[in-house]
């Protein structure tokens, strides 16, 4: 038989007389634009799913009786299209003559809409541009951010559908029917209905500037001229490590924020602290020259005299009561060069391992407990495996507030069916969305996870319990020990039904590959370690770790939290994780870089108030941290503070330990700085300055740099660029591919560890096997905490965050966010108001072993009975102080999640 | 993605019963009625309770009933706006109501369009004809649901196969359904694989409006998906739903039994009941035909201890619906809005919550249980080559003697008119025929010679729509017909694409303009300009429209203008 060819011949169709190969599932609209043919639309957003309203894209198609709607029909082989063909450019002048000519039924005022893509439209079909008119209806202005203007709205519907497809919230509807439809917001109540999370998607969509915000309808003087090109960075905030495009004014201040469309990490949206809250770059207390104090008051002194007066006065203390009575912190919010440069400082000018970061008040227990477990500390997986997953697990953690990006796209993985199990003691708003949600006690996480384990063992059944048991992981003796916990006993610990402990686990052994996100929930408890030793048993029993949408994502709380750690701001590790004990530590630092480490690990940040009220610490140099305001038992903390001979702080603002400080250095902000940040799946990504620092406030890496100089240290840096070099030269395992110039080329960052300038960075750890001896199953067991069960104080105080405000809300306090409607004071169950007789809105002393707080009630069924939450942000009632100042022993992590108070009228 | 062979619990959704109490929707939306919006809290709270709803989808739902809510907490009478009624006078009625301080809402209709026109009451007894012009707020309680009396019914078919049950006055209960030979079908079916079925709807050649019904179940049935819906809908909000009425008020074990057969075929483990919320009596009998069944294992898990499980949720839809447009209904049973969605993917393929979902008319579903139990000789026996079986025409009071007839497929609709409805009424000549809804075809006297087979008429470019026949006598004001016909439109048009949402308005203006042109009569050239740009409007429309309502309104619209385009606009000036 001859042979045959088999091949398919290629599937053909014409668009506009030029051939092109039909590829399955594409739309005329798309295959178009693979020609360079632009086919007019008004309601179509790439992202979106078709929606097929505005008519605008219809095309003709040969031996087809009515025209095709290029957005939602697929193309199809021998299909004929003729794009701009008479006939639909009458249709198409037709349907922008009704918007125009029905305003009275439809509610469009033509002369009000805003310069952009429908007034293209209108220009492109010939159409003049219709006269400005004043609105018939004043601009919602009510918002803080958000405007709306009705008389401008088109009812294309994108606003809608970017709402619910991406940002995953449900504000807008449609009412009426016909001419009279018209868009709503939130029902009636509008932007500030609570619906609405403020992210403003929906301004980005707009074609009319119905919808728009305040950035963008400022005065026009000062949006117009635009002097200098906006700038790509990094947001400032959350671990996310959104891009963005900072746009500035006239006067060389923010003008607007855009995200970068595309990014890998947020594909162009932001939250509302990203796009909107970057007011405080230019709030009138930033710190402007360095100050030094003069009894009660600060005076102004020159840079010259600041560092000198620094470098003296460390050297003084040193050589008084040794390098170990200096200590520095560091904070999440500055970029790695100056993390890297602080710690380098510490250990090769002073002499000591005295610092630490406030990654040790959140993921130090990650970063312990992984690398002891799985070789590595930080995210095994990344932000793309989301999509990926099999079943999703978010444990003690609120992306939808704390990393609303997150939230958003594990809310549309849940939209689109994949199994979701909710771990929080609250009812959050992603649990709502949720297969299921398990409302653990607060501090019992331990023991939920552990059962977890021995239902998803029963669950696997022998066959695939073998698979997961390779020899030498230890396996049979963790196994013994996770089917020897009881399941009554684990449910009436954890408060969480059988049934649904059960079913969480049948969900989570049928649907692999199981994706961890986990977060301070977890962390900040006294058992914080052991609960991620917990769930990394789990990931090794699901077998997820380094598979793609597998694996374990801690969600760190900054920007560059995760960096700062990477950079060795830690007492007892240099830079990339690599112990101060080991003698090959040593030897590589004074190698390269030419000093000796200090032998003795350093205090932790938990450890300081106590070893400054011991008088082992002297002096302090804290660089953009609040620890007044973050750190557990405030009475304390401000007690030892105020016994410092010497604290130096580095801030852009005046916090409340500025107010303590012996010198003020100015430091410029997160808009102002070259530099990188790291984010929470190990992304390294560029910053750039945008704006510029207010009076003399130089970034951290310089003001670092002239200390160190001062104290006779030849550092001679020339930018941020060199000093990552040196990062590399430190940590070429980690960090030894990562350049700069490699980082201008990939815009969206390098994952770590990228050893070698070739390497394309790593999406995953674990992906080829655990380093030796690591990947071991671990039998770690329930244990309450100190707070549990105590007669005297009955209610557990969660504390955390709230959407609008980051952190103490030092940065969103300072911008409009002060006026979005933010949940505010303590949140308690009816069934516990109830038994204290309080209603909503009633003030409340809330008592603690550590102090006492006077707060309004808020009453929500959200809560679990016998808790209560207290956001963090409220300078006024700073929740911490009702913290106690016992951590977690291995971690040193306090336990902020679980609070034992007592509350009385 | 849930993965192959899982035995998770599939997701509920919040239109499916989740406490065995009946539709959690029905819950709201008699709520709804009897109360104004928005809601207080307490309310809101109460309704999540009892329906096991989240607070937020409570509130959304409740919001979605808003044109029928009370107002002061006093449920408005509803008055039928149907064409028919419209007709009959039902504007004046309305305006004559809403003078005596009585709050009304208008419905698009109520399903009385042989006695035209009609109310219901705050209690959602039903008025119609004189009882309804004479409606009098003082009076006693009197109407009972089931005590309104039925149409004049007839079968011009030996072997009826839609309303058979109905001739002999209904089978409102499980008993007297049984006893009817309901759920025989079912029971046979059962010892079958569901391709049985499927075969036995291919030789039937059963056939809707459409034509014939079973390609589209083949594909359904062949689509690769994990699950599959069935939606029976009542035609939603079109004029002339007298038939979908009945059968819910009156047969309604026989839709079940249909929608399990079209479920069973198809291989769907769930069915829905698209019912309009202005239908309240056919709501109630439905609702309480789920529970008798469900009682009776007729429907739920292992149905008549087989293997085979199939549950069913009723949603009772706001009315207004772009005429019932299948995807219309299928966003809004997933989505509260109703808004049509583009197509392809045609819903067999990927409908509600992206699974393959088969959308059929009652009257389908109703003949199925017949077609299961007798095989399909019956359908076979009757109508036309193309389309076998049989239809139901519902007459309108415009004709001497209106009522229902289930006649053959291919039957000539002349004789119809004039030998079995004895022509216009009081022996008052037609001027036109509106045939099978607004959305249909407009058929002026000269045009009723042809046969009533949807293939046919397909190719001569008619529609049979849902089989309505409306009369418009010689003394109906033409004006308030197109007045009628835009409104309709506008008012029923779900407000997704231009060209359906803004259409109406449209030709409000460029009318309003000729007409302004035309009295004055000093540009003539500018007059014929506005015509010209009325067709091109009308063109847009027809072509440029998303969904079917769209699409087929404007083919009768511009049809009634051209036939009467004098007497509309210069007579009156």
């Amino acid at each position: 038989m001859p042979a045959v060819d088999h091949t398919p011949l290629p599937s053909l169709a014409l668009i506009n007389g030029r051939e092109l190969t039909v590829s399955p599932g594409e739309t005329i609209l798309q295959a178009a634009r693979r020609l360079g043919i632009d086919i007019p639309t008004l309601c179509h957003h790439d992202r979106l799913s078709p929606e097929g309203g505005c008519r605008m894209c219809v095309v003709k198609c040969a031996g087809h009786p009515r025209p095709l709607a290029a957005c939602h029909t697929p193309l199809e082989p021998g299909m004929e299209i003729l794009t701009h063909h008479r006939e639909v450019e009458r249709i198409r002048k037709t349907l922008l003559t009704l918007q125009l000519t029905t305003a009275g039924e439809s509610g469009l005022e033509p002369g009000v809409i805003r310069e952009g893509r429908f007034t293209e439209l209108l220009v492109s079909h010939g159409f003049s541009l219709p006269r400005r008119t004043p609105p018939p209806v004043k601009t919602d202005t009510s918002h803080p951010y958000l405007r709306w203007q009705p008389s401008a709205c088109v009812s294309c519907r994108l606003c809608l559908n970017t709402c619910e497809q991406i940002a995953g919230h449900f504000v807008f509807g449609m009412e009426k029917l016909g001419a009279a439809s018209r868009l709503t917001i939130d029902g009636k109540a509008g932007f500030n209905g609570g619906a609405c999370s403020s992210c403003g998607a929906c301004v980005d969509v707009c074609p009319t500037g119905a919808i728009s915000d305040r950035d963008r309808e400022k005065p026009r003087n000062r949006r117009e001229t635009n002097p200098a090109p906006p700038v790509e960075t990094v947001c400032g905030y959350c671990g996310t490590g959104c891009r963005m495009i900072v746009h500035t004014d006239k006067r060389g201040d923010v003008g607007h924020i855009d995200g970068v469309p595309n990014a890998a990490v947020n594909h162009g949206d932001l939250c509302v602290k990203g796009r909107f809250a970057h007011g405080w770059h230019h709030a009138f207390d930033r710190l402007r020259r360095p100050m030094l104090r003069s009894g009660a008051a600060f005076s102004a002194v020159p840079w010259d005299q600041a560092t000198a007066l620094v470098a003296s006065r460390f050297q003084e203390i040193a050589a008084a009561s040794g390098p170990d009575s200096i200590a520095a912190l560091v904070s999440g919010r500055t970029s790695n060069e100056a993390a890297y440069l602080m710690q380098k400082f510490m250990r090769g000018v002073i002499g000591t391992n005295n610092i630490d970061s406030c990654s040790r008040l959140c993921h130090s227990a990650s970063e312990l407990a992984l690398s002891w477990m799985l070789g590595s500390g930080s995210a095994s997986a990344c932000f793309d495996d989301i999509e990926l997953a099999g079943c999703l697990l978010v444990f003690g953690t609120n992306p939808t507030e704390s990393h609303p990006i997150l939230g958003a796209r594990l809310k549309q993985a849940a939209l689109h069916g994949v199994p979701l199990i909710v771990v929080d003691p609250r009812r959050t708003d992603l649990s709502d969305f949720a297969t299921l949600h398990l409302p653990v006690k607060p501090g019992t996480n331990v023991s939920l996870i552990n059962i977890l384990c021995r239902l998803v063992l029963e669950a696997y059944g022998e066959t695939t319990a073998a698979q997961v048991g390779a020899p030498g992981l230890e396996f049979e003796a963790w196994r013994d020990f996770a089917l020897s916990l009881p399941v009554p006993e684990a449910s009436a610990i954890t408060g969480v039904q059988e049934r649904d402990l059960r079913l969480a686990a049948r969900i989570i052994a049928d649907s692999a590959p199981l994706l961890t996100l986990y977060g301070a929930g977890v962390t900040q408890h006294v058992r914080g370690t052991a609960g991620v030793i917990a769930l990394a048993n789990l990931a090794l029993l699901t077998r997820g770790l380094g598979q793609p949408g597998g694996g374990l994502l801690p969600l760190r709380g900054q920007n560059n939290v995760q960096g700062v750690s990477d950079m060795g701001a830690m007492p007892d590790h240099f830079t990339g994780y690599q112990p101060i004990r080991s003698a090959d530590t040593g030897t590589r630092v004074a190698e390269t870089l030419g000093f000796n480490l200090p032998g003795k690990a350093g205090l932790t940040v938990t450890e300081l108030p106590d070893a400054i009220l011991a008088g082992n610490v002297r002096a302090l140099w804290v660089m953009g941290e609040n620890p007044l305001r973050s750190l557990p038992d405030t009475a304390k903390t401000r007690r030892a503070f105020e016994k410092l001979e010497f604290l130096v702080v580095q801030e852009t603002i005046l916090t409340e330990t500025g107010k303590l400080a012996h010198i003020l250095l100015p430091a410029a902000a997160g808009f102002e700085i070259e530099g990188t940040f790291t984010n929470a799946e190990r992304r390294i990504q560029r910053v750039r300055p945008a704006v510029e620092a207010p009076g003399e406030a130089r970034p951290d890496w310089i003001i670092i740099s002239q200390v160190a100089r001062a104290c006779g240290a030849h550092w001679h840096y020339l930018g941020p660029e060199d000093v990552m070099r040196e990062v590399g030269r430190a940590t070429p395992e980690t960090h030894g591919g990562v350049s700069y110039q490699r980082l201008e080329q990939s815009p969206d960052g390098l994952q770590w560890p990228c050893p070698d300038p070739a390497h394309p960075g790593t999406k995953r750890l674990h992906s080829g096997g655990f380093a030796p001896g690591k990947g071991r199953f671990v039998p770690i067991d329930y244990e309450p905490s100190p707070d549990h069960h105590r007669q005297d104080y009955p209610i557990l105080l969660i504390t955390g965050r709230a959407l609008e405000h980051h952190n103490s809300g030092g940065m969103t306090l300072r911008t409009p966010n002060q006026d979005l409607p933010t949940a505010q004071g303590l949140a308690l169950h009816p069934h516990d108001a109830a038994r204290l007789l309080l209603v909503d809105g009633d003030e409340a002393t809330v008592e603690s072993a550590q102090g006492s707080l006077r707060v309004r009630v808020r009453i929500s069924n959200r809560q679990l009975p016998g808790t209560a939450f207290l956001s963090i942000h409220d300078g006024s009632r700073p929740a911490n102080r009702l913290v106690s100042a016992l951590p977690d022993p291995d971690s040193m992590t306090p336990q902020y999640k679980a609070v034992a108070i007592k509350i009385s009228r | 993605m849930f993965s192959e062979g899982s035995h998770l619990p599939p997701p509920v959704h919040y239109w499916q019963d989740h406490r065995g109490l009946g539709s959690p929707l029905a819950v709201i939306s008699r709520h709804v009625r009897k109360h104004s919006l928005p809601l207080p809290d307490r309310a809101v709270a109460e309704l999540a309770a009892r329906t096991g709803l989240l607070e937020s989808t409570v509130r959304r739902a409740a919001e979605y009933y808003r044109s029928m809510a009370a107002r002061e907490d006093h449920p408005p009478l509803m008055v039928c706006q149907g064409t028919a009624c419209r007709l009959a006078g039902s504007g004046k009625l309305r305006e004559s109501l809403e003078k005596r301080k009585l709050s009304c809402h208008g419905v698009a209709c109520l399903g009385y369009c042989d006695a035209a026109p009609a109310l219901l009451d705050e209690r959602d007894a039903a008025y119609t004809g004189d009882a309804a012009s004479e409606f009098d707020e003082h009076r006693g309680f009197s109407q009972s649901i089931l005590g309104h009396p039925l149409p004049r019914m007839e079968s011009l078919s030996a072997t009826p196969l839609i309303l058979p049950r109905l001739l002999q006055g209904g089978a409102a209960t499980l008993k007297e359904a049984l006893s009817m030979g309901v759920y025989e079908g079912l029971r046979s079916a059962l010892q079958q694989p569901g391709q049985v079925m499927l075969d036995l709807m291919t030789a039937s050649g059963l056939s809707g409006s459409q034509g014939r019904v079973a390609p589209r179940w083949h594909t359904c049935a062949a689509t690769d998906a994990v699950d599959r819906y069935v939606i029976g809908h009542a035609h939603a909000g079109t004029s002339g739903a007298v038939v979908d009425r009945l059968l819910l008020e009156r047969d309604p074990h026989s839709v079940l039994e249909g929608l399990a057969l079209a479920a069973r075929a198809v291989g769907a483990s769930h069915g829905i009941l698209f019912i309009p919320a202005d239908y309240p009596q056919a709501l109630q009998q439905t609702e309480a035909a789920i529970r008798e069944a469900t009682a009776a294992n007729l429907l739920g898990r292992n149905i008549l201890r087989s293997h085979w499980s199939f549950q069913v949720s009723l949603f009772p839809g706001a009315a207004r619906c772009a005429g019932g447009e299948a995807t219309t209904l299928i966003d809004a049973i997933e989505t509260l809005r109703g808004q049509a969605r583009p197509q392809p993917p045609a819903p067999e393929v990927a409908g509600l919550h992206r699974l393959p979902t088969l959308v059929e008319p009652l009257e389908t579903l109703v003949q199925l249980g017949t077609l299961a139990k007798d095989g399909s000789e019956a359908w076979t026996a009757q109508g036309t080559a193309e389309c076998p079986g049989t239809r139901v025409f519902c007459l309108n009071q415009g004709f001497a003697q209106p009522g229902l007839v289930e006649v053959p497929h291919g039957h000539n609709l002349r004789d119809l008119i004039e030998n079995w409805a004895g022509g216009g009424a009081m022996g008052s000549p037609l001027e036109a025929l509106i045939l099978g809804g607004l959305g249909g075809s407009l058929l002026g006297p000269g045009e009723w010679d042809f046969p009533l087979c949807p293939s046919r008429m397909t190719a001569s470019g008619l529609r049979l729509g849902n089989g309505s026949l409306v009369a418009i006598a010689q003394t109906a004001d033409l004006r308030d017909v197109l007045s009628h016909f835009l409104e309709y439109m506008d008012g029923e048009s779900c407000g997704k694409c231009t060209p359906c949402r803004l259409g109406p308005a449209g030709i409000v203006s460029l009318a309003a303009r000729y007409e302004r042109l035309a009295r004055v009569d000093r540009k003539p050239r500018d007059a014929t300009r506005a015509r010209r740009d009325l067709e091109t409007l009308f063109h847009t429309m027809e072509l440029g429209s998303l969904c079917s309502f769209g699409q087929d309104l404007p083919g009768p619209m511009r049809r009634f203008i051209d036939l009467f385009w004098d007497r509309i606009f210069t007579k009156t000036s």
